[in-house]
């Protein structure tokens, strides 16, 4: 308990950071990937899905970190399915009655933030064994990691499938857009190629810099 | 024994708990969503039929048609949703005629799932702009390259399909439109 | 009638397969397509779940949820269903078929947080689907997923002796042949034909 007083700060900030890159959800976890691929062909559509996760994986921690003593062993599945179903509804809800254009545009992907399994992962992995204010710098670092993941990813397939960023036009009248980015196809092969120059990224980070030496001396990254 | 009874305590307590939210959260949301669904058709109504003021929700079936008024309350034509199968899934679209039922006052596609920079063209304006003006009264033909005779559509380059399959809709959907309006009158 | 149900069935298999054209259960897709034989049994148990889910999710929402006009808990009563279907199945099968519960008990609770089977009991209320036609797309959409993490798998095991770029093993190239299953699929888009 003294020890948690004393080094409170830094392992809150280590919570945060580490769902930025270390632990970046969608590039090194490779979770909650049917989002990131389905409504990426645009970077505001992708920003926004982030944002909705976001919300849903910070109130969903919040409320089971604080309940986790409550929640019996055998049925703890089932309840955070339930907490998180109940968040994924008032934001479904609150997009419809407020941004009714990005309800439209994300559709049936919403509901599917529920089954998501990056949040029901954070509760099973952090808050339901963390203190409340842990479990939240855990969910935001989290989200945070997801949104810039999502916005990043949407961000290249606009740009080069419509040749704009955030709908603004970025690339010339002679540029002829790639239309394949936009679909399905697009999208597994613009994923896939971004994991691989995440992963050269990475590696350069640690042979040269040595970033993150420790984390990774203790985990052992494949 | 107790075990049990605290399993079931607290998943009813959880969703017990969800339901009382939920529910005060919808009565609170569902106002503005429902403003917005009108606001949707809505629009599409207003600029199929531009100058319309004032229209009249009526049954058509198990469909809905909307009879459009200007300021004077004078009859401007009739707006109506159209759907069928478009190349992946369905598209609809409202489409206005005239009082007449002689012409195509304009379309807006309000709902498809086309590819996403081919088919997905039909809802832009240029496309949408080529129906305004038509002649209602024989069928629309799709055309490759620049129409050059009456009623000609130019389909969208690399998507001859989702092009069609609005055409055909409209098609299909005005000729209904005429069957039932005549139907009315009798 | 046959013909529309065809229609659904083809639909749901090929041309708008859950996989490859919605993004939907990638996370089973990327994580058990190493080996085709797990690979089956996945998409098997899936398809057996998502066969029963939807029925049971046409009955709740037009004899629970609209009889009793609570539209807003449509997703919290879906996953619910879902989730106790998973461990009723699991229940079953482990009494009855000891064997094929060894073959696939692994995965089965994984099937609760596969994103397809939700999103396919949403579909078919957004749809408005009959009954039986909600049974054939349940059935069909299952089996959409599973061909497409049979043929995964098939190539996965191929390509272990592959000298793939550092960078891209594993998720990476697997990542980059779903884009050409994808776009494969994309070329049978045409099979139905707008009447």
């Amino acid at each position: 308990m003294r020890q948690a007083i004393v080094t409170k700060t830094p392992v809150i900030l280590k919570d945060f950071t580490k769902g930025l890159w270390q632990e970046n959800p969608v590039f090194r976890l490779l979770i909650g990937m049917c989002p990131t691929l389905a409504v990426t062909s645009q970077a505001q559509n992708g920003l926004a899905m982030g944002l909705a996760t976001s919300f849903t994986l910070i109130a969903s921690s919040i409320v089971v970190s604080i309940f986790r003593k409550l929640i019996p062993k055998e049925v703890r599945i089932p309840s955070y399915i339930l907490i998180i179903a109940t968040f994924v509804t008032i934001v479904s809800l609150y997009l419809q009655a407020k941004f009714p254009d990005i309800s439209k545009n994300l559709g049936p992907y919403i509901p599917l933030i529920i089954v998501n399994c990056l949040i029901l992962g954070r509760q099973e992995v952090f808050a339901s064994k963390n203190p409340t204010h842990r479990a939240a710098a855990d969910a935001l670092g989290m989200g945070l990691g997801f949104t810039i993941s999502l916005a990043a990813l949407g961000m290249v397939r606009e740009l080069l499938g419509s040749g704009t960023i955030f709908s603004f036009k970025v690339l010339g009248d002679g540029f002829r857009p790639w239309i394949i980015m936009l679909t399905p196809p697009g999208a597994f092969l613009s994923l896939g190629l971004m994991l691989g120059m995440i992963n050269i990224i990475d590696r350069f980070l640690k042979t040269k810099k040595g970033f993150f030496p420790k984390f990774d001396a203790k985990k052992g990254r494949t | 024994m107790r075990k049990g009874l605290k399993i079931t305590l607290t998943l009813t307590l959880i969703a017990v708990l969800s339901g009382a939210i939920l529910a005060e959260v919808y009565k609170v949301t569902i106002e503005d969503i429902k403003v917005n669904q009108k606001k949707e058709i809505e629009k599409a109504i207003f600029s199929v039929l531009p100058g319309t003021k004032e229209y009249k929700k009526e049954a058509r079936g198990t469909r809905e048609l909307f009879k459009c008024f200007d300021d004077k309350a004078e009859l401007r034509g009739i707006a109506f949703v159209a759907e069928g199968i478009g190349y992946q899934d369905i598209i609809k679209v409202v489409v206005g005629v005239d009082s007449g039922l002689s012409k195509i006052t304009g379309i807006r596609v309000i709902a498809h799932n086309e590819t996403p920079g081919l088919g997905a063209k039909i809802s832009e304006g240029w496309f949408e702009e080529q129906f305004k003006g038509l002649s209602a009264a024989i069928k629309l033909d799709l055309v490759k390259g620049k129409p050059d005779k009456e009623n000609q559509i130019q389909a969208i380059t690399g998507a001859t399909i989702s092009s069609q399959a609005l055409v055909d809709i409209i098609n299909k959907e005005v000729k209904d439109i005429k069957k039932y309006e005549a139907g009315n009158c009798d | 009638m046959i013909r529309e149900l065809v229609l659904v069935f083809v639909a749901a298999v090929l041309v708008n397969n859950f996989v490859l054209k919605y993004f939907l259960g990638i996370c089973p897709f990327l994580g058990v397509s190493d080996n085709l034989h797990s690979a089956v049994s996945m998409g098997f148990a899936t398809t057996f779940v998502m066969s029963i889910t939807a029925p049971v999710a046409w009955c709740i929402k037009h004899f629970v949820l609209d009889k009793l006009g609570l539209p807003f808990l449509e997703y919290v009563c879906f996953i619910i269903v879902i989730a106790s279907l998973v461990q009723f199945v699991e229940m079953v099968i482990k009494k009855f078929y000891p064997a094929l519960h060894q073959a696939m008990g692994i995965y089965l609770p994984l099937i609760t947080t596969n994103c397809a089977i939700l999103f396919m009991a949403l579909q078919l209320v957004l749809r408005e689907y009959s009954l039986l036609r909600s049974i054939v797309f349940g059935f069909g959409s299952g089996l959409g997923f599973t061909l497409a993490i049979t043929i995964m798998a098939g190539i996965r095991e191929e390509i272990e002796f592959c000298d793939v770029p550092r960078c891209l093993k594993g998720p990476g190239i697997t990542l980059i042949i779903a884009g050409l299953l994808a776009l494969i699929f994309v070329g049978l888009g045409g099979l139905i034909k707008v009447n």
